[in-house]
């Protein structure tokens, strides 16, 4: 499914490495707090990657430095590299705007901008420097389409995003990622704020999606990371403690402290 | 309890007395308005030395130049207004200009008028105008407007902002594209409120207007407007001249109510696309 | 495991014209600078006006005529330059005006954030912010038409000869309607919208919880409000009350035209009163003519908005420091 004409992923021209996002040596610090500490990991590319963890232990905070919006924060500092098709995407040389096109977000808590749901989807295409009308409205139509929300809404695109539901407005931000062809998804949390019929639409949208893109999914929600998950990361206290399959992971975990936290002794 | 219903009964006469009082005057003014007021009223201009004739002078003065000091209170007062609310912790300009629009807006009116004089009329030798008037109320308009607009930009929640930015936004494009949409409503609802209280300030214009029986021809020539228009009417001593005063305190009156009442409106009108 | 790669920007390519990605950057910088340049245009304004006052209050010291500030000679054709009727007669207009809104100003607030039928409130709320908007010009018309033959043919008449014999307050020596009194009436009314709208603001901050700890103690409706909530508000009533008071000593048109314009210091409710805002109003023009008049009608000025500067920064401090520790 092509998307939109004018944005388009140059592959290198060298043998193509194994995963996605290759993690090396991350150090995150807030101000003197360590926050995370030394995280290196391959997230394989188009397959579903679950970071678990109990809650403050920077999961967040990791997904977050995987489109440079950790940044954002005061005082914050980043050491290491995080690769994106090789590249680093720390380097001066790279502007953060094309990272967080290349690797779009969807929230915890559904975020319209004050906009039509329209005038939202078609936001990010529209700064990155798609004008043509025909274009856009064809690209709206494909991302709503592909977030399992364009029957719902093709009515009633100049409405307000805020008329939609809470189930509804989590789908209209994930079309809205979707519209600048993102090769990553980040997900924290997606399904946190949303009712169970919605959760289950969410869950099964993303099992569609990772058959084009990338997704890393932060969740609390031990049962939804065995459902959607083809690999999981656990983090504690800022230290990737221990990663892999999810086959392998949830039914021989090897490090003594996964085995804990899947007992249900942390959090 | 005794002392709870006489404290009620107090307090109820209190407002009683309040709005009493509020609402005897509003009602003075527009029946005195409405007797005074005829159609040549609003278009003729002024005859005799201010017995006879109409008020077209003096609303298409207040309209020139509120309108005039509004556009130039605005175009610096809302950008102030945006860059303080974004970059308060890290700029000291923004933390100054916030202080200094405090400062500002504490200011008496006669003050603005007797700088404006100084600066404006004299100084920069626009002779008493159309132009030195607006400019002189538009330093008495952009605190009301800055701190609106702070005030309203600040309240835009940190999560639509960061919509934006993990699509890859620049952080002018999230303040022009986005925060500036989120926070419109408010910041139109300060303009007209803006306006409407420079239309009926008079001591800033005095000395920097001043005023004219005929309409003005060019920002350089004098204008009269309708607060000073009520006050110099009013003084004289013909009857006919306080008809007319009455007449245009009820324009002037209903035109200030009518656009704080319509600043209202748009709040509510723009507020479609707002996320709470 | 990185590559390295010779040109970056070939990598994160886009098939746009004209490059835009450091165009949008380019704007993103000189928006900044824009939009700060904004920012100093308000601050060039407020220190300029500071700036000419105080020059001319400098050049009025230079002069000499900074011992006799107080004095109650004010005959500006022989130099002599004091301000004494003036600075008191702005105070006892201020201080009547303040004198009546305070009370009804502050009851009316409290019906408003406690006692006040839900389905009231807007339209009282409305209402009073409507009359908020009530230009002063005509506040003072009728102040003129209404107010002051109210004084001179009623309220003088029946006060001043009842209690006049015994306190000179409210002594008649001259029974012209124009007074002290009947401008700090006008005054007083254009304060209370300014005077409710904050102490209500501020009341009905007080969190319910306190409240409601005090009702479930057994307190009545009204010991509640004494102790808890007007002990949370006072710093904001405090504030609102220095508000009206600089609103009231800096307003210029309603006292204009119902105080009277008689250079003495008054000494009764009913004499007439010559303002600061008033005195600088009525000669302006004059100041042309000699310099050292200049130079002592913006000294007044520099009164005024040093008054006014001061006790709004304080007020607004307070409010300020309220409302963070409220969030």
């Amino acid at each position: 499914m092509s998307l939109s004409k004018g944005l388009i992923t140059l592959r290198p021209s060298r043998p193509p490495v194994r995963g996605k996002i290759v993690v090396e040596s991350l150090n995150v610090y807030f101000g003197r707090q360590h926050v995370l500490k030394n995280i290196s990991i391959t997230i394989p590319d188009r397959q579903v990657t679950a970071i678990i963890g109990p809650s403050g232990c920077g999961k967040t905070t990791f997904l977050r430095s995987l489109n440079r919006m950790v940044e954002l924060v005061e005082g914050a500092r980043v050491t290491g590299k995080v690769l994106l098709n090789g590249f680093n995407i720390y380097s001066p040389a790279v502007n953060s705007s094309d990272v967080r096109r290349r690797v779009g977000m969807v929230f915890q808590k559904p975020n319209p901008l004050p906009m039509s749901i329209y005038d939202n989807v078609a936001f990010g295409p529209r700064i990155h420097g798609i004008k043509d009308r025909k274009v856009l409205e064809k690209l709206v139509e494909n991302s709503l389409k592909a977030a399992g929300l364009w029957d719902e809404v093709k009515d009633r695109l100049k409405d307000p995003a805020t008329s939609l539901s809470g189930g509804q407005q989590q789908r209209l931000c994930i079309a809205r990622a979707l519209a600048v062809n993102p090769e990553v998804l980040l997900m924290d949390e997606p399904t946190a704020s949303l009712d169970p019929i919605s959760s289950a639409k969410v869950e099964s949208l993303i099992h569609e999606l990772k058959k084009k893109y990338t997704i890393i999914t932060v969740t609390h929600n031990l049962q939804q990371a065995m459902r959607i998950a083809d690999y999981v990361a656990f983090l504690f206290m800022g230290e990737l403690v221990e990663h892999g399959s999810a086959d392998e992971f949830f039914s021989s975990p090897r490090n003594p402290r996964t085995i804990e936290y899947l007992k249900g002794v942390f959090s | 309890m005794l002392e709870e219903k006489l404290l009620r009964l107090i307090m109820v006469l209190a407002t009683a007395v309040v709005l009493g009082s509020l609402l005897v005057i509003l009602v003075d003014v527009v029946r005195r308005g409405v007797t005074a007021l005829s159609p040549s009223m609003l278009i003729e201009l002024p005859r005799d030395g201010g017995r006879g004739g109409g008020l077209l002078n003096a609303i298409v003065g207040s309209l020139y130049i509120s309108t005039l000091a509004t556009l130039f209170s605005a175009s610096v007062g809302v950008p102030a207004g945006l860059y303080i609310a974004e970059f308060e912790g890290k700029s000291r300009i923004a933390r100054t200009a916030s202080f200094v629009a405090e400062v500002l807006s504490g200011v008496p009116s006669i003050i603005f008028g007797v700088y404006g004089f100084v600066f404006f009329v004299i100084m920069l030798n626009m002779g008493v105008s159309l132009l030195a008037g607006a400019l002189t109320l538009a330093y008495l308009e952009l605190p009301i407007i800055i701190k609106a607009t702070e005030e309203t930009v600040k309240l835009v929640p940190s999560h639509v902002k960061e919509a934006a930015l993990s699509l890859g936004a620049t952080r002018w494009e999230v303040l022009s594209k986005v925060t500036l949409r989120q926070a419109s409503p408010g910041i139109a609802t300060a303009v007209l409120l803006a306006f409407a209280r420079g239309a009926g300030e008079a001591a800033p214009l005095m000395f920097t207007s001043g005023y004219s029986n005929f309409v003005p021809s060019s920002l350089l020539s004098p204008a009269a407007n309708l607060p000073l228009a009520v006050y110099y009417l009013i003084m004289m001593p013909f009857p006919e001249a306080h008809k007319r005063a009455f007449a245009a305190a009820f324009i002037l009156t209903m035109l200030v109510l009518s656009v704080n009442w319509s600043s209202r409106i748009v709040f509510k009108r723009w507020g479609r696309y707002v996320v709470k | 495991m990185a590559t390295s790669i010779k040109n970056p920007h070939t990598f994160f390519n886009f098939q746009e014209k004209g490059d835009p990605r450091s165009l949008r950057s380019k704007i993103d910088k000189l928006s900044t600078c824009f939009l700060a340049i904004a920012s100093v245009s308000s601050i060039f304004a407020a220190s300029s006006i500071a700036a000419l006052l105080l020059y001319n209050f400098v050049k009025f010291c230079e002069q000499g005529f900074l011992p006799n500030i107080l004095s109650d000679a004010w005959l500006p054709s022989k130099g002599k330059y004091g301000f004494l009727p003036f600075i008191a007669g702005t105070l006892w207009i201020t201080v009547v005006a303040m004198t009546i809104s305070l009370p009804l100003g502050f009851l009316t607030a409290i019906f408003m954030a406690e006692y006040i039928p839900r389905k009231l409130y807007s339209p009282v709320k409305s209402l009073i912010e409507l009359l908020a908007g009530i230009p002063s010009v005509v506040y003072g018309m009728w102040g003129l038409m209404i107010l002051i033959p109210l004084v001179r043919d009623h309220l003088a008449p029946l006060i001043g000869g009842s209690l006049g014999e015994a306190l000179p307050i409210f002594r008649v020596n001259v029974n012209a309607g124009f007074s002290v009194l009947a401008a700090g009436i006008v005054l007083s009314i254009m304060v209370l919208p300014i005077m409710i709208s904050i102490s209500e603001e501020v009341m009905r901050a007080v969190p319910m919880e306190y409240r409601e700890a005090a009702l479930a103690l057994g307190a009545t409706r009204w010991q509640t409000v004494k102790t808890v909530t007007l002990r949370q508000a006072s710093s904001g009533i405090f504030a609102g009350i220095i508000l009206s008071f600089c609103r009231a000593f800096g307003e210029t048109m309603a006292v204009l035209m119902v105080a009277g314009n008689v250079a003495t210091t008054p000494s009764s409710l009913f004499d007439p009163a010559y303002p600061l805002t008033a005195l600088i109003a009525n000669h302006l023009l004059e100041m042309l003519s000699t310099p050292s008049y200049a130079y002592a009608l913006l000294t007044a000025g520099f009164t005024l908005f040093t008054i006014t500067f001061s006790f709004n920064v304080v007020a607004r401090l307070t409010i300020r420091q309220l409302r963070r520790a409220r969030r």
